[in-house]
C-alpha cells in the first residue's frame, strides 16, 4: 500500500519492524511495522481485536514481543523490557484508564517516581509544584496543581498525565483512546495541545475509533486488521470510506453456524429506557427465537443498556414488559424473577465467583430449585442438574467440584450460561460473549446461543466485533451516544451501513441529547 | 494444568492438609507431656476451649463473607453483665440465658445494619462497637465484678456423667453446646442456600449480587449470628466463673480470628471451613495447656501463638497466589 513519508523527516524517531506477538492460542500481531516521525500525529486504526492495544502494550513495556522484533528509537536499536525502561527511553503512554492516585494532588502525581530531593533526601515540595505548573503552562492550561486529582475533571486528569510525560522529556507520546470520556470542547482543547507538542517535535501515536478526530488531528495513519498492518499512509490522500474498507475489509467467515430463525411472539418490550450511566432513550422489541444484535462504537451505551435491563444499574428508568408482564427495573432479583439474564463482559468479576466450584456457580442463582423438606439443598438433585448441564454444554472440567478459576475462558463462559439455563431464563443478553475465548470455543458458544433461540428464548448480542454481530443477529440495532440511531435487517447489515449509523449523531445532536 | 489434576482442583484435600499437619504437631508435643493425657486435663481443655470455640464459629461466618468482627470480646462482657443483672433481679436462668443470647444478637445486628446499609468497613464498625460495648459494661458495673449469681446458672458449666451401656462418659455442658454450634454451623454452610451465599459474597460480592444473592441480608445475618454466639459465650463465661467480670473477654477477638486463620480461613473471604476453625481452636487450646503443664512462663504464649498463625498462613498460601 501507499506509504508517503514526509519529506522534512529523513528518518523515523520510532521504527518497529517484524513485530509479532503470540498469546496462547491467539496470534495478536503478525509481523507488523510502524514508523513514527518527529512532529507528526499518527493515527493507529483498526477494529477491536485488530492488535492495536497489543502494540501499545509492547511499546509501553507492559508485554514483550515474540523473538525477531526490531525496534529502533532515533536510529538506535532498543529493547523495551519494562514500563520503567519505556519511560527512560522517552516513550510515554497515556492509557484509556488513567493511571493516577486519586487522593494525591496533581503536582504529587506528576512527581511520582520523578521526585526532586533536597540535600537531606527530603522532598522539595516547592520545586516540584513549580515544575508541575511549568509543565501545564507548556500545555497551555492552568489549574490548581495542589488539589487532589479526584476533584479534577477527566480532561484535567489526562492533562496531568500528559504533563508528567513532558517532565520525562518524552519523544514519543502514545494516546490510547484519549477522548472516550471527554466532552466536545475538551476534545478540541486536546487537539490544540497536540498541535503544541507537535511543534516541539514530539511524535504522537493516537489510537481512536472516531473519524472526526482522525481527520482533524492526524497527519498520517496506520491501519491494522486481524493482527496485520494493512495500510500506512498520509491522511490527505485517504478518505473515510477507504479507511473503513481497510479496517473491516473481509467477509464474515463461516464461523457462524447457519440457522433457520423461527421467530415467535414478542417476548420483551423496552420503551424509553434511560439511565444515568448514559442510556438516553432506548426502545425496542425482542421476539421469542430471535437473535438481536446491539452494536455501536465504544462508549455508545451498548453495555449500559444491558446493565439497565438486568437491574445492575439502579438509576435505570423506563417501561419494560417481559412475557406481557411489567418487569421492575433497578433490581437484579427482579430481572431474574422475570427471567431476564446477562452474561457480562467482565466474566471474572461480574459473572463468576472464581473461588467456588463449577457446581456452586451453576446453581448459585437458583438454589431454591433443589430444596428439600427442611429447606436444605438436596445434594443429589443439585448434582444431577449440574451433571446434565455440564454434559449438554460440554463443559470441560475434571469434576463439578473443580474450582471455576482453573477453567479456560470458553468453559467459564459456559458455566455462566449454565447458571442462567438452570434458572430457566427466557431472555439472554450476551455482552461480548467471546472476549478472550479462542476460536474453537467461540463457535461452541455461538452454537449454544442458536440452540437457546431455537428453544424459544430471546437473545440479545452485544459485541464490539462487528462481524460477530453481523454473523449472529437476525436484526441489528445500532447505537450512538446512548440512543438507537437505526435498525438494520440481516440483509441490510453491512459494515459500511453500520459505521454510518454508529457515527450518525453529529455534534449538534449530541449537544441536544446532553442538554 | 489440564493433563494432571491440579492441586487447586482438590479443594477438600487442600482444605484439610494444613489443619491435619498442625494437629499432628500438637499431638506430638502433647505426647512429650505425660500429664497431658490425664482425663482431668482433657476435660479441662474442652471446658477452656469452648468459649473461644463458640466465638470462633461466629467469626468464621463473618470472615467467610470477607468481613471481620472485633467486637466479640466486648459483647461477651456486656452480655455477661446484662445476664447477671437480670438473674440478680429475679429472672429465671432460662430467661436470663435467652436474653443474653438475644442481646448479643441485637448488637451483632446493629453491626450488620451499619455494614450492609451504611456501607461502612466492617473493621471500623466493629471497632466502634468494641469500644462502646466495653465502655457501657464498665459504666453499668462501676468497673466491679458482680458476684453471688443464682445457683441454677452453674448448670451450664457442669459436667454430665452419662452412662450408656455400661460405658461412662463425662460430658461437660460447654462441650455439648460447642458440638451443637459446630453441627448447626456445618449444616448451614454445607446444606443450606444461606451457606452458599456466604461463600459467594466473600468470594466475589459483585458477581454474587448479579446472581441474585441478597448480599445485604447475608451480611446482616452473619454479624447477627456472630453477636448471638458471642452472647452465648458470655453466658457460659459467667456460669464458669460464677461471677460477671466487666474486664472479661479483652483480646478475645484475636484468639477467635487466629483460630479461623489457622484453620485455613482467608481474611479476604470466600475460603475457609468451619471444621478448620475447630481444629484451629483445638490447636490454640492445646498449646496453651501444654505450655502451662510444662510450666513455661505464660508471657511466652503470645509469641508461640503468633508464630503458629504465621506458619499456618504461609503454608496455606497457594502456589498460584504469588503469580496471580
Amino acid at each position: 500500500m501507499s506509504s508517503a513519508v514526509p519529506e522534512r523527516a529523513p528518518a523515523p524517531v520510532l521504527a518497529v519492524k517484524h513485530l509479532s506477538k503470540t498469546y496462547p492460542g491467539v496470534r495478536a500481531l503478525r509481523d507488523v511495522e510502524l514508523r513514527l516521525f518527529s512532529g507528526e500525529v499518527h493515527m493507529l486504526l483498526g477494529e477491536n481485536g485488530a492488535g492495536k492495544s497489543t502494540l501499545v502494550k509492547v511499546l509501553a513495556g507492559a508485554t514483550s514481543p515474540d523473538a525477531g522484533a526490531a525496534l529502533s528509537l532515533a536510529g538506535r536499536p532498543v529493547e523495551i523490557a519494562s514500563p520503567r525502561q519505556a519511560r527512560a527511553l522517552g516513550l510515554s503512554v497515556i492509557h484509556q484508564e488513567l493511571n493516577l492516585i486519586a487522593s494525591l494532588s496533581a503536582a504529587e502525581n506528576m512527581s511520582l517516581g520523578r521526585e526532586l530531593r533536597g540535600r537531606f533526601g527530603q522532598l522539595e515540595h516547592g520545586a516540584m509544584r513549580a515544575r508541575a505548573r511549568a509543565a501545564l503552562r507548556k500545555l497551555g492550561v492552568d489549574f490548581d496543581v495542589d488539589s487532589p486529582v479526584e476533584r479534577l475533571s477527566v480532561a484535567q486528569q489526562q492533562l496531568v498525565e500528559i504533563g508528567a510525560a513532558l517532565l520525562d522529556e518524552c519523544r514519543v507520546l502514545i494516546l490510547d483512546e484519549p477522548t472516550s470520556a471527554l466532552a466536545q470542547h475538551e476534545v478540541e482543547r486536546l487537539g490544540a495541545i497536540l498541535a503544541r507538542l507537535k511543534a516541539e517535535g514530539v511524535a504522537i501515536l493516537y489510537v481512536t475509533h472516531r473519524f472526526e478526530e482522525v481527520f482533524a488531528f492526524g497527519d498520517r495513519a496506520t491501519v491494522f486488521r486481524d493482527g496485520e498492518r494493512v495500510h500506512e499512509g498520509s491522511l490527505r490522500e485517504t478518505s473515510k470510506g477507504e479507511l473503513i474498507r481497510l479496517m473491516v475489509g473481509r467477509d464474515v467467515r463461516d464461523v457462524y453456524p447457519a440457522r433457520a430463525a423461527t421467530v415467535g411472539d414478542t417476548l420483551l418490550e423496552v420503551r424509553g429506557l434511560r439511565s444515568r450511566a448514559g442510556v438516553a432513550d432506548v426502545s425496542f422489541d425482542l421476539r421469542a427465537g430471535e437473535v438481536l444484535g446491539l452494536a455501536g462504537l465504544m462508549g455508545s451505551g451498548r453495555t449500559e443498556v444491558a446493565r439497565a435491563l438486568f437491574g445492575a444499574d439502579p438509576s435505570a428508568e423506563g417501561a419494560v414488559t417481559l412475557c406481557g408482564k411489567p418487569m421492575p427495573l433497578g433490581s437484579v432479583r427482579g430481572a431474574l424473577r422475570a427471567g431476564l439474564v446477562l452474561a457480562p463482559e467482565d466474566r471474572k468479576h461480574e459473572g463468576l465467583v472464581l473461588g467456588l466450584s463449577v457446581a456452586a456457580n451453576i446453581t448459585l442463582a437458583a438454589l431454591g430449585k433443589t430444596r428439600g423438606r427442611f429447606g436444605q439443598i438436596q445434594r443429589s438433585a443439585e448434582a444431577g442438574a449440574v451433571a446434565s448441564l455440564c454434559e449438554s454444554l460440554r463443559i470441560k472440567a475434571h469434576s463439578p467440584a473443580q474450582l471455576v478459576s482453573t477453567l479456560s475462558g470458553g468453559n467459564q463462559q459456559k458455566v455462566v450460561l449454565a447458571k442462567w439455563m438452570h434458572l430457566g431464563a427466557k431472555v439472554f443478553i450476551f455482552d461480548e460473549p467471546t472476549r478472550g475465548i479462542d476460536v474453537g470455543a467461540k463457535q461452541e458458544i455461538y452454537r449454544l446461543m442458536n440452540q437457546l433461540a431455537r428453544e424459544g428464548a430471546g437473545i440479545v448480542v452485544i459485541s464490539s466485533e462487528l462481524p460477530e454481530v453481523l454473523g449472529l443477529a437476525d436484526r441489528v440495532l445500532v447505537m450512538c451516544r446512548g440512543r438507537v440511531s437505526g435498525e438494520l435487517s440481516r440483509a441490510e447489515a453491512t459494515p459500511e451501513r453500520f459505521l454510518e449509523l454508529a457515527t450518525a449523531f453529529t455534534d449538534e445532536s449530541a449537544a441536544a441529547v446532553s442538554a | 494444568m489440564s493433563a494432571e489434576p491440579s492441586w487447586a482442583a482438590w479443594p477438600a484435600l487442600r482444605r484439610w492438609a494444613l489443619p491435619a499437619v498442625l494437629l499432628a504437631l500438637v499431638v506430638a508435643i502433647s505426647l512429650a507431656t505425660p500429664s497431658f493425657w490425664s482425663g482431668e486435663n482433657l476435660l479441662n481443655i474442652t471446658r477452656q476451649m469452648s468459649i473461644n470455640a463458640i466465638i470462633a464459629a461466629g467469626m468464621t461466618l463473618v470472615i467467610l463473607t470477607g468481613g471481620i468482627d472485633l467486637s466479640v470480646g466486648s459483647v461477651l462482657a456486656f452480655v455477661g453483665i446484662v445476664t447477671a443483672l437480670m438473674l440478680k433481679s429475679g429472672a429465671g436462668v432460662a430467661v436470663g440465658v435467652l436474653a443474653g443470647v438475644l442481646v448479643g444478637g441485637a448488637l451483632g445486628t446493629l453491626n450488620g445494619l451499619l455494614i450492609a446499609f451504611g456501607r461502612l468497613p466492617p473493621f471500623v464498625v466493629t471497632l466502634a462497637m468494641m469500644a462502646v460495648a466495653r465502655s457501657l459494661t464498665r459504666v453499668v458495673t462501676h468497673n466491679k465484678s458482680l458476684y453471688h449469681l443464682p445457683e441454677g446458672l452453674s448448670l451450664l458449666s457442669e459436667t454430665l456423667d452419662v452412662s450408656l451401656a455400661r460405658v461412662h462418659v463425662l460430658l461437660p455442658v460447654p462441650f455439648l453446646l460447642t458440638a451443637l454450634v459446630y453441627g448447626l454451623g456445618y449444616v448451614l454452610l454445607e446444606h443450606y442456600p444461606l451457606g452458599r451465599y456466604i461463600y459467594a459474597v466473600g468470594g466475589n460480592e459483585e458477581a454474587a449480587r448479579l446472581a441474585g444473592v441478597p448480599v445485604r441480608r447475608v451480611k446482616i445475618v452473619v454479624y447477627a449470628s456472630c453477636g448471638a454466639l458471642a452472647g452465648l459465650a458470655g453466658v457460659l463465661a459467667i456460669s464458669r466463673l460464677a461471677a460477671a467480670d466487666p474486664t472479661s473477654g479483652v483480646m478475645m477477638e484475636l484468639d477467635a480470628i487466629a483460630a479461623v486463620v489457622i484453620g485455613g480461613g482467608s481474611l479476604t473471604g470466600g475460603r475457609g471451613h468451619i471444621f478448620g476453625t475447630i481444629v484451629g481452636v483445638v490447636i490454640i487450646a492445646v498449646l496453651h495447656n501444654v505450655m502451662t503443664l510444662l510450666d513455661i512462663n505464660p508471657d511466652w504464649q503470645g509469641s508461640v501463638l503468633g508464630a503458629v498463625v504465621l506458619v499456618a498462613v504461609l503454608a496455606g498460601k497457594q502456589k498460584g497466589e504469588a503469580a496471580r
